[in-house]
């Protein structure tokens, strides 16, 4: 955004656009259109997503490998060590809430656990932009989450599963219908605006003194921020995670 | 009015008051949270855990009013 005479930006994207040394673009990348009727709907792809989501995934891959090399029974490695806790953890979470039905989500719920948490850890790296503040990440994680309460009634119901929409009464039909399309719209928009709201902090702390980023008038409120945004970072991954168990439990759950 | 003067007043209403909001619902889970350790010292890892999943249930509506300001930022 150039600052044209005559015209202020306001420092917020003064900031950013001082602290991008990797030259990523600011305008996305345009793909196409959709021409629906008269409707214009533009296809669009971030540079910044797209790149750092590559660094999450090779950074989720190295852990996972470095996991199953230190695997061993009389004298384990550490990151094998931690991965033990979190299979435990998540293990007993999925038995908790689903019991042995859900043997088979266990890949997917430790995935998105670790693959969200490297996504929302990389936006802190300096001017680094998290995959995850970018609407059209979090809604793909929604869309997966939907479409495995559904694929998961069916597999242990079959047809019946359609029944939860008429109980308890037939006319609670349109509640029913909004609390299904809400769980994934949530689930999205509290990722989504947990990390973009964590961004644009630390953009703003970093510009507060002189409204550039040259200056390290900022820095110590700045470090509090990136502390609290460690601490934030792990919880929204946990209660995506947790809200995917509960969300499939209730669905396979057949004690009405 | 301006376009420009309209949005600062509505960026303000809606992050300030999502912050309470969010301020208050968070409390009184918390509260209950911390009673309820205190009656029962040994329950304290389901309800801290519990306590947490409340808390990323319970912002995720003021984090949308959040969302609101920010589209109300690019108007100005």
């Amino acid at each position: 955004m150039a600052a044209e005479p005559g015209h202020e930006v306001d420092f917020i994207t003064q900031v950013h656009h001082d602290l991008n040394w990797l030259g990523l673009p600011d305008e996305p990348w345009h793909l196409g259109d959709i021409m629906v009727g008269s409707l214009h709907i533009p296809i669009e792809v971030n540079a910044a997503t797209v790149f750092f989501t590559w660094i999450a995934m090779a950074l989720t891959i190295f852990v996972g490998v470095v996991a199953a090399r230190g695997a061993d029974v009389k004298k384990p490695g550490k990151m094998a060590s931690v991965f033990e806790m979190l299979f435990d953890l998540w293990r007993g979470m999925i038995n908790q809430s689903i019991g042995p039905k859900g043997a088979s989500m266990f890949s997917l719920v430790v995935t998105f656990f670790v693959f969200i948490l490297m996504c929302n850890l990389v936006g802190l790296l300096p001017s680094g932009v998290a995959p995850t503040a970018d609407t059209q990440t979090t809604f793909a994680f929604a869309f997966i989450t939907f479409s495995m309460i559904f694929i998961m009634g069916i597999k242990y119901k079959g047809a019946s599963y359609f029944k939860h929409y008429l109980k308890p009464y037939p006319f609670f039909l349109p509640i029913v219908i909004i609390e299904d399309l809400a769980k994934p719209l949530t689930l999205a928009f509290r990722l989504f605006g947990n990390m973009k709201g964590k961004e644009i902090m630390i953009l703003a702390l970093l510009g507060m003194i002189t409204g550039t980023a040259h200056w390290a008038g900022g820095f110590l409120a700045n470090t509090i921020w990136l502390l609290f945004s460690i601490f934030l970072s792990f919880i929204q991954a946990f209660v995506f995670t947790i809200l995917t168990v509960a969300y499939i439990g209730v669905a396979v759950d057949d004690s009405h | 009015m301006e376009i420009g003067a309209a949005a600062a007043i509505g960026m303000g209403l809606a992050a300030g008051l999502s912050a309470a909001g969010s301020a208050i619902g968070d409390g009184l889970a918390c509260g209950k949270a911390i009673e309820g350790i205190a009656r029962q010292p040994e329950s304290k890892g389901n309800v801290m855990t519990l306590m947490f999943i409340s808390v990323g249930l319970i912002e995720s509506l003021p984090i949308i009013g959040i969302v609101v300001a920010f589209i109300l930022m690019g108007q100005m």
